[in-house]
């Protein structure tokens, strides 16, 4: 089985979001901005109803392969950019959100992967959705914080402008809601593998990876909270932060020691 | 040196972190910083390394139940005498502050990094891996001594919070005691963890398992009479192998389509129709007719057309079993459509639990519903792979964890704590925002 009309749902996604985004930059009136904001929503509602669908369709929920889990980060990124920028106005971020998010769906329309509908017992858990989601949306939060953090390092070496309290409290607020959601997804995980395979925590390479980044956000926070005033050594550790986050997503796939693990996606 | 070393480009992008840093105070005098933390932590782990060497790569020795006792209730009089009565005390300080953090929280980093490079417990590893300990990281002397670090700094700093009693330390408290709870927990639990695995054939009775790690087998408190084995699999898949590798060339699972309600699918640029669909099969000369005995396969009629609708290749295609044989359809000289045995989609074990007082309880064991019974937890693993749906063998696994609780304690902790650190946020965020 084939996305089925996957790249209408998607053109329709990012038609929504690129109109309403530069109304929103562009427009004059109150009145427009806010009409590009309402695009951006109903962009984002026709990639929730292509979830759904896909959902039922497929009679499992949609989190197994690499290219649905990209589905799922396309669906929190703009969440996550529309949230922060009613809350902070920062309309940049609004932008690097919804691009990230387009970026995902595109992958997914250059790289079609095939649905599989079966699912291994172990997975059909009432723990899968929880854990996933929370998961997913922690990286789409921490990677968020990497970019902050990316721009605060190009604006300190590049424009000489002091990366400045505003962009390393938006780093914090993002890395503390990303990493109290990477907790729970951590914890969460333990808990359904007791249920599953008769233990918590097995080190297995998905584990140790998932352990990996959430010690260097853990360090993170204890660095913010001991050194206020070393802002450039926090945004470089951000963007460490974000690289191993990388190998946790997709790179433990590609190592050696996860031969083995019961957590590498489908290869069928 | 610094005018020197200023002109490299690399060094003016550090330059400016780095600056920040006076070293001003001879090291090891007091008050201690980061570079008396990592001298320790670094320390540690190559003592650990030596001692792991020298012992011939064997890792920690198994404790008596006794002397574990004794080392975790010593260990526990130590951080709450050292958090409660000497915080003050300048060395304590330095043990319960951040620098002394993030060095432990680093040498833990450091051998979760080793064990996620280098596959654990692989029987093939070079001789010098295994004598550093790195195929079994989890039970080597730089770990063992690097997490003792670790739960000693993390206690005093939990500790230190306890008196006064402060609701503003709740978060700090869930998390931090949480946290050194499953640590704790974890790390002495782990050398009283058993898992025992049972084979239990239909129709019959089994009292004994085997201890793999010990090599035993052993009584169970219960009994288990296996009354029936069920599993249910998803329809089969079909894919294309290379005539000539042997290889499956499924391309991430692209060239690979679920015999359900699709019909038809395009496999490396070939059409493939699905004719005939016969769960259950057996074959008669040429062609498959429904059956269900015992090992009957299932079945498929295809028809291949290639791109340039040139060629019609049709004809069967079974995954076969342990008493069928598989058949291929070969559609030119380099790729056959071939079948593959279909996927579990459920297996669950009807069994009886008998105890020696003679009750007998009745329960489905299944994939991530286990049960309990005696302080044990009974898990369904497996069954005979050879046989498939036909199994009348149920593998399971008795696992006992006399430490969960605690555990569990410390991980329903961290869960709120995380909620609360997801409500308050960081409580010192600059107000210019
Ligand atoms: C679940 C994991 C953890 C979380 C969420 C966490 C969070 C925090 C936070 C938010 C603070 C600031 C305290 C405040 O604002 O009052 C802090 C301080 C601190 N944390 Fe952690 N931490 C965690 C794990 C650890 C670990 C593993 C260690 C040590 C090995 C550690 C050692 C410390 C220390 C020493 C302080 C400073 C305490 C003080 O100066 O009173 N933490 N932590």
């Amino acid at each position: 089985m084939t996305w089925i009309n996957f790249p209408t749902y998607a053109l329709l996604t990012i038609l929504g979001w690129t109109i309403g985004i530069l109304m929103n930059a562009i427009g004059k009136s109150n009145l427009v901005k806010q009409l590009g904001i309402a695009l951006v929503i109903a962009g984002q509602l026709v990639l929730t109803l292509f979830l759904l669908k896909l959902w039922i369709i497929l009679d499992r929920p949609p989190m197994r392969t690499l290219g649905e889990t990209r589905l799922w980060y396309s669906f929190f990124l703009p969440i996550i950019g529309l949230i922060t920028y009613q809350r902070w106005k920062y309309h940049w971020f609004l932008v690097y959100s919804l691009l990230l998010a387009c970026l995902f769906l595109g992958f997914n329309l250059a790289y079609p992967e095939n649905y599989s509908k079966t699912l291994m017992p172990a997975l059909q858990s009432p723990w899968f959705v929880p854990h996933v989601i929370v998961y997913i949306f922690s990286y789409a939060l921490l990677a968020a914080s990497s970019l902050v953090a990316i721009k605060g390092l190009v604006f300190h070496y590049f424009k000489g402008v002091k990366s400045g309290h505003k962009t390393i409290a938006l780093a914090d607020n993002l890395v503390f809601i990303g990493f109290a959601f990477l907790t729970l997804g951590l914890l969460f995980g333990a808990l359904w593998a007791k249920e599953a395979w008769g233990h918590y925590w097995t080190w297995d390479p998905k584990e140790t990876w998932a352990f990996l980044t959430w010690i260097v956000y853990l360090v993170y926070i204890h660095i913010r909270y001991q050194h206020d005033q070393k802002e450039l050594w926090a945004l470089w550790l951000l963007g460490l932060a974000f690289v191993v986050l990388l190998v946790c997503w997709f790179g433990v796939n590609y190592l050696p020691s996860a031969a083995n693990s019961v957590h590498v996606y489908t290869r069928d | 040196m610094g005018s020197y070393y200023k002109n490299l480009s690399l060094w003016t992008l550090f330059y400016p972190m780095i600056q920040q840093k006076k070293y001003d105070k001879p090291i090891w005098s007091n008050p201690w910083g980061y570079r008396e933390s990592f001298f320790i932590a670094s320390g540690l782990l190559l003592s650990g390394f030596a001692l792991e060497w020298a012992s011939g790569g064997t890792g920690v020795p198994e404790f008596t139940n006794l002397s574990l006792n004794i080392a975790a209730g010593l260990l526990v009089i130590f951080i709450f005498t050292a958090g409660i009565f000497f915080r003050k005390q300048v060395f304590i300080l330095w043990l319960s502050g951040i620098p002394a953090a993030i060095s432990a929280v680093t040498g833990i980093t450091f051998m979760a990094l080793l064990m996620g490079l280098t596959m654990q417990h692989d029987g093939s590893a070079p001789g010098w891996v295994v004598q550093l300990g790195l195929s079994h990281v989890t039970s080597s002397w730089p770990y063992l001594l690097i997490s003792v670090y670790l739960l000693v700094v993390l206690g005093i700093a939990a500790a230190k919070r306890i008196i006064p009693f402060s609701t503003k330390n709740i978060g700090y408290m869930l998390n931090h005691l949480g946290l050194w709870i499953v640590i704790f927990s974890a790390t002495f639990g782990a050398t009283k963890v058993e898992r025992l695995e049972m084979k239990v054939k239909e129709g019959e009775i089994e009292w004994q398992a085997f201890d793999k790690k010990n090599n035993v087998w052993v009584e169970m408190p219960v009994a288990i009479r296996l009354n029936d084995f069920v599993l249910e699999q998803y329809a089969p898949k079909l894919g294309i192998v290379d005539n000539i590798t042997g290889k499956i060339l499924h391309e991430n699972g692209k060239n690979v389509m679920l015999v359900d309600s699709v019909a038809s699918g395009n496999m490396l640029g070939w059409d493939i129709r699905l004719l005939t669909y016969l769960e259950q099969s057996g074959k008669a000369g040429e062609t498959y007719y429904l059956n269900n005995e015992t090992g009957a396969a299932p079945a498929v009629k295809a028809e291949a057309i290639s791109e340039n609708k040139s060629d019609t290749v049709v004809g069967w295609v079974s995954c076969g079993s342990f008493n069928h044989s598989y058949e291929a359809l070969k559609i030119n000289d380099q790729l056959s459509l071939i079948m593959f045995y279909p996927e579990p989609k459920k297996f669950l074990s009807k069994i009886d639990i008998l105890t020696p007082e003679g009750e007998t309880t009745a329960v489905e064991l299944e994939v991530n519903k286990p049960a309990k019974v005696k302080g044990w937890e009974i898990y369904q693993v497996g069954y005979d792979d050879q046989l498939g749906r036909w199994s009348d063998t149920s593998v399971i696994e008795f696992v006992r964890d006399p430490w969960l609780p605690f555990v569990y304690t410390g991980i329903f902790m961290m869960i709120a704590g995380a909620v609360t650190l997801f409500w308050f946020g960081r409580n010192n965020t600059p107000t210019d925002l």
